[in-house]
């Protein structure tokens, strides 16, 4: 009888009031998701939005920042994609979702700065307010959301497998993402995780 | 009631031969971060298992990590000898031990044990961990047997850690 009280008290400790102080429920865009359009400030002064882009089959939307090393790790590799699969009708829309105040190294003058000396083919957005990256449930940089061209949610998590060395890749998961999304079939798989640095708020 | 006794005692003295390794190997201030892969972290986890083990991932250049660290220090020092272990799990890169780790832990005079996670499979691995884990740095895991739990994001005092680990130990 003791063991089972015991038992239970543990169940009950781990299944609902620890867990549900500890786990936020998974707010933001779940696959299959309608994703809503933006407006955000681009390093170049524009305000860009998904509707600018009338051509595009689908969208790359990419939470990443100045600051983060592993955000930093994927810049080479977002250039990589963005000219390789913008022209396909798959843009990159990379957005900084950090609060400067938090992080000065993410403010928009970094950001502008960044995407000079990194020649970034892609818009860099900020989050202005941090509006945009709750919808989506962004938490990390960087964060990937592959939006087909309804705008649908069709891929969320990582660009890959390997953010130390790109030549030692296995899995290409964003790119097979996209090339299934061509082939107009369902991204395997349509989530990864990967570690990455946490969103800057206060 | 004998039997825990003992068995709360053995675990006192492994505590403390523990510690004395861990002195000792300051005073040579030679610190040695060993470095593993997922499976070798869980393997040695497994090894630990007789306690709670207080496990967070950080890194030193991830600004909320070094934040809450002395958290875990304190949490360290004053469950040291409750059966509780904390161990920091950073995530800094493999090639930045000796310019970055190291020193990080010189300065700040770091008492945790300290294991270097490199393990670019992280989709498969965050899991093992957590299902619940988005991967976002800070989090930290903790096991009691064969029980775990973990929370994503930063502790905004010592308190909130300190309380989580005194439920724990309730169970």
């Amino acid at each position: 009888m003791k063991t089972t009280t015991k038992l239970f008290a543990i169940i009950l400790m781990f299944a609902s009031g620890v867990l549900c102080a500890f786990y936020p429920v998974h707010s933001g865009y779940h696959i299959g998701d309608i994703a809503a359009d933006f407006e955000l400030k681009s390093t170049n002064g524009d305000m860009v939005s998904m509707g600018d882009f009338e051509e595009a089959k689908g969208f790359v939307i990419v939470f990443t920042c100045n600051h983060c090393p592993f955000a930093v790790m994927y810049e080479d590799r977002l250039i990589e994609l963005n000219d390789k699969y913008a022209p396909q009708g798959y843009p990159v829309i990379a957005i900084n979702p950090n609060d400067p105040d938090v992080q000065p190294a993410d403010s928009y003058e970094a950001m502008q700065e960044r995407a000079e000396e990194k020649a970034f083919t892609f818009p860099y957005l900020f989050d202005e307010g941090q509006n945009v990256y709750p919808k989506f449930g962004a938490t990390r940089t960087p964060h990937v959301f592959l939006l087909d061209e309804t705008r649908k949610v069709r891929y969320i998590g990582a660009i890959d497998d390997n953010h130390k060395n790109a030549d030692a890749v296995e899995e290409k998961y964003l790119e097979n993402a996209i090339e299934a999304l061509k082939r107009g079939e369902a991204p395997d798989p349509s989530e990864t995780k990967a570690i990455g640095c946490s969103i800057k708020k206060k | 009631m004998t039997k825990v006794g003992f068995f709360i005692v053995f675990m006192l003295e492994l505590c403390q031969l523990m510690t004395a390794q861990e002195s000792a190997s300051v005073e040579q201030s030679s610190i040695d971060i060993p470095v593993m892969n997922f499976d070798e972290l869980q393997s040695y986890l497994n090894t630990q298992k007789n306690q709670l083990l207080v496990i967070n991932f950080w890194a030193t250049w991830c600004a909320p990590c070094v934040e809450e660290l002395h958290y875990f220090e304190y949490a360290n020092r004053d469950f040291k000898e409750q059966n509780v272990k904390v161990i920091l799990v950073s995530l800094d890169f493999k090639r930045a031990i000796d310019k970055q780790l190291i020193p990080f832990i010189e300065r700040n005079e770091i008492q945790c044990e300290v294991i270097l996670l490199d393990d670019v499979k992280m989709n498969s691995w965050i899991n093992r961990v957590s299902p619940k884990w988005s991967g976002a740095i800070p989090g930290t895991w903790f096991i009691d047997g064969e029980n775990s739990l973990f929370n994503e994001g930063k502790y905004e005092n010592y308190d909130a850690l300190k309380n989580t680990i005194t439920n724990l130990q309730k169970i």
